[in-house]
């Protein structure tokens, strides 16, 4: 069965928020999302009744500000039409739409609005991603290579981002198999984005494409509230005709020199042998020509989960990360534990891939008002075992009293890495049961590696993150 | 409470309480010492809920009492007054009031009814050994345990107390040491004839510090119970709580057969292994020993730091192997014997090595190699 994606960007999603808000108040009416439709949360009431409340405007363009005041992250689709962009000032905002109205970025608002793009999403496919700010994840280029990371609001974490309501936060619909259900999968697309601007009151432009990347850059080559679909017999030659600088992480340094070399377009990139590319630009270079080929590196790959983004940014920093974003917020330690084994589970499973092993273990928790604890714990020997990072950040989780806080993220970095599983030292046959654990890591690995990274899963981890 | 005593004496005893007086802990109480006067003795205790430690001082007794103070104040205070009598008495319920030739201090402290009673340990199964022995016995075996906190069990030492006499274990799991002491170097003093305990390897650590060989110093008298362990020499006394639950059958993994060995000079082997060390730190400490031909040839690389090669005159027997191990697990075993030659034994390349004392056939110490 040919497979096919779909990938939604909302565009301003606290900033569209707020313009509808405002826009149809005066009006006389919500978009239905904010009337609570299909949203039976005991939160739904009090967010009702902020939205109502709100200082009633005309429809008039917006913009949320950062913490300073002083710069725009988010800017609604009136305020784009007046020229006014995410990372401009605020005084260049006023100067070039005088009428621009500041509003105050609310957190959980514009999350239970997500929630809700999330569920009309979750109507066509159960298999829904969501991903980071473009630029953010595996296609940040190493930084050892000069890669500079895109500037401006993408730095923040995404669910910073969609907490403040800026950027343009996206989602990953996997739409294989649905289209007897749902009819073809442009025709579900373009549903979506008319569902999100009626039942949401947001502009969501959609890629449709034979694998994520492609849908997502098929995304991104669509205007706001366009739907875009690539086939499968399309994708290199789409991917080919791409400027090299619309690729993932090519930022205007290294836009200049692909260029220097001759590369100006995907078609540029992926003429070249993969061997030369690898050699020339390592491996970052030879998932960017797999990309420029209508390909994915990342296929099924753990990169572009919601729960997990380890970067090889990360690794050549000394630190491996993997965190989990709990929905809804929760404060059962059962299910926050079975978040903990998820990720330590990934950590494990990677250094393993790595042959190496960590001898550091720091536990994060974010709270849900972006409130967070941090604890670390130094092993006394370098562990790769995914049941011994569990065990660490366990212990480490039993000591933080939660106090009746709701977790909404759950973060575990290993550091201080040796080589080699153990750091390569060899263990005595003293316990039979590590043994046999060991021996079924590798086995799940190879399963994972054979059939994708959710093929096997412990059970309280997949109540936890779906199938 | 008002006694008079040596300072000297006194600041010994402090000494060894006061190390395991907690370092940080909620319960302030627990970073006092107690100290009780009684009969012609001044009690010194300090316990931190796993581990207490007790001393007993002579003193001369003019009001018997007790009352506790601050261990690192007191022990700070003792440490630097001059050699002369010290008075100490309790001028309030919780002051301690101390004076030493012209120097008085009054220091603030808290009721010794708070202070936590020590576990007694008076009829559980227990056995008499040298200190010399003692010493042997725990310096042999507790550097192979687990630092890690994780895996509890192995963070002890499993005390065995058999007909044959007593054995200590202890392991990481990549490393196994077993040190034994014959029954005629044993004196039993009642309970069962055969039990086994896991200490914390913190607690054998202060008892190792408590003694000194020499054969007029009082043995070691040790004591234990289902949940808690004493061991008594002379004045000090160290109680332990043990670790609960099964010890790894170790018995497993020490190699029954072995197809080659190579013995070699003990103290050529460790110098040659601490200056190749030296090269391979960035690489996990990774050594690479080759024996042939009545020569064992250590060597390490890194990319960043160079190599290093050293060569040493070897009795081999068996075929050429090449092995790799961790210098540190090497030299830490290599530090603690004492004899002159070490007997190297292996089946292969991928298989555990055994090291044996060349005239200690008590000790044994299993270590497993690292990838090539």
């Amino acid at each position: 069965m040919s497979r096919v994606f779909a990938h939604v960007r909302v565009h301003g999603l606290g900033a569209s928020v707020e313009a509808r808000e405002h826009s149809k108040r005066a009006g006389g009416k919500l978009p239905s999302a904010a009337l609570g439709t299909g949203l039976a949360n005991a939160r739904a009431d009090s967010v009702e009744a902020r939205c109502c409340s709100a200082k009633a405007a005309q429809d008039r363009p917006v913009v949320l500000c950062d913490e300073s005041g002083q710069r725009v992250v988010s800017a609604s689709p009136a305020a784009q039409e007046r020229g006014v962009r995410p990372g401009d000032s605020l005084w260049e905002a006023k100067r070039r739409c005088p009428e621009v109205l500041v509003a105050e970025a609310d957190a959980e608002k514009y999350e239970y609005f997500w929630q809700r793009v999330v569920e009309i999403c979750g109507d066509y496919t159960p298999r829904v991603r969501e991903i980071r700010e473009a630029g953010m994840g595996p296609y940040v280029r190493p930084r050892r290579t000069g890669m500079a990371v895109p500037k401006g609001p993408s730095h923040m974490p995404a669910l910073q981002q969609r907490m403040a309501g800026v950027g343009t936060p996206a989602l990953q619909l996997d739409l294989t198999g649905t289209e007897r259900l749902f009819g073809p999968a442009k025709s579900v697309a373009q549903e979506i984005r008319n569902r999100l601007r009626a039942e949401v009151g947001v502009t969501a432009s959609v890629g449709v494409g034979p694998n994520r990347m492609v849908a997502r850059l098929a995304c991104e080559s669509a205007r706001p509230g366009e739907v875009v679909e690539v086939k499968a017999e399309e994708a290199a030659e789409f991917a080919g005709r791409l400027a090299i600088s619309a690729l993932p992480g090519v930022d205007e340094a290294w836009a200049e020199r692909l260029g220097d070399m001759g590369i100006r377009r995907g078609k540029d990139l992926a003429a070249l042998p993969e061997e030369a590319v690898r050699r020339a630009l390592g491996e970052w270079g030879r998932r960017l020509w797999e990309i420029a080929r209508g390909g994915d590196p990342w296929e099924d790959g753990v990169g572009q989960e919601t729960r997990s983004c380890p970067t090889d940014r990360r690794w050549e920093q000394g630190v491996f990360s993997v965190q989990l974003d709990l929905r809804p917020p929760t404060e059962e330690r059962e299910r926050i534990r079975a978040a903990l084994r998820a990720v330590t589970e990934e950590i494990g499973r990677r250094l393993r891939q790595r042959g190496q092993a960590a001898r550091q273990v720091k536990l994060a928790l974010v709270f849900r008002d972006m409130r967070r604890v941090s604890a670390r714990r130094t092993l006394g020997e370098p562990a790769g075992s995914a049941e011994v990072l569990f065990q660490a950040a366990g212990a480490l989780f039993e000591r933080v009293k939660l106090k009746g806080r709701l977790v909404r993220r759950v973060r575990v970095t290993v550091a201080q890495f040796a080589v080699g599983a153990n750091g390569g030292q060899m263990g005595l046959p003293l316990v039979e049961e590590k043994a046999r654990r060991e021996r079924l890591a590798e086995r799940v690995d190879q399963v994972k590696d054979r059939y994708g990274e959710r093929a096997v899963a412990r059970g309280s981890v997949l109540e936890l993150v779906g199938r | 409470m008002r006694v008079t005593c040596n300072r000297s004496v006194l600041h010994e005893a402090l000494q060894h309480v006061s190390r395991v007086v907690a370092g940080r802990t909620t319960l302030p109480i627990l970073s006092n010492v107690l100290l009780e006067a009684q009969g012609g003795k001044l009690r010194i205790v300090a316990y931190d809920m796993e581990i207490g430690a007790q001393s007993k001082v002579p003193v001369e007794t003019a009001e018997e009492g007790a009352l506790t103070v601050p261990a690192r104040v007191l022990g700070d205070v003792v440490a630097s007054l001059p050699d002369a009598t010290v008075e100490m008495a309790a001028e309030e319920r919780s002051v301690l009031g101390l004076s030493c030739g012209r120097s008085q201090y009054t220091i603030h402290g808290l009721p010794a009814e708070e202070f936590p009673a020590l576990p007694e340990v008076s009829d559980g199964s227990g056995f008499e050994v040298s200190q010399g022995k003692m010493r042997d016995l725990i310096r042999s075996t507790i550097f192979a345990a687990s630092g890690d906190e994780a895996r509890a069990i192995l963070t002890g030492v499993l005390l065995i107390r058999g007909e044959e006499g007593v054995k200590m274990v202890a392991t990481d799991s990549y490393r196994l040491a077993v040190k034994s002491a014959p029954a005629e170097e044993v004196k039993e003093t009642g309970g069962d004839a055969e039990w086994r305990v896991i200490i914390p390897a913190r607690a054998l650590q202060e008892v190792n510090r408590m003694l000194a060989p020499g054969e007029e110093r009082p043995p070691v008298r040790v004591q234990a119970s289902e949940q808690q362990i004493s061991f008594e020499v002379g004045e000090y006394t160290l109680v332990s709580r043990l670790i609960e639950g099964q010890f790894p059958n170790y018995a497993r993994v020490i190699p029954e057969e072995t197809d080659r060995s190579v013995e070699v000079a003990r103290e050529d082997l460790l110098a040659a292994i601490k200056r190749a060390a030296i090269v391979a730190r960035a690489e996990a400490s990774k050594l690479v020993f080759r024996m042939q031909e009545g020569t064992l040839t250590i060597s390490a690389e890194s990319g960043d730091v160079g190599r290093a090669h050293e060569e040493l005159a070897a009795t081999v027997e068996g075929e050429n192997i090449e092995i790799a191990f961790s210098a540190e697990y090497l030299t830490d075993v290599l530090g603690v014997m004492e004899s002159d030659s070490v007997l190297w034994q292996f089946t292969g390349p991928l298989s555990s090595g055994l090291l044996k004392a060349a005239d200690d056939p008590d000790y044994l110490y299993v270590v497993m190699p690292m990838q090539l």
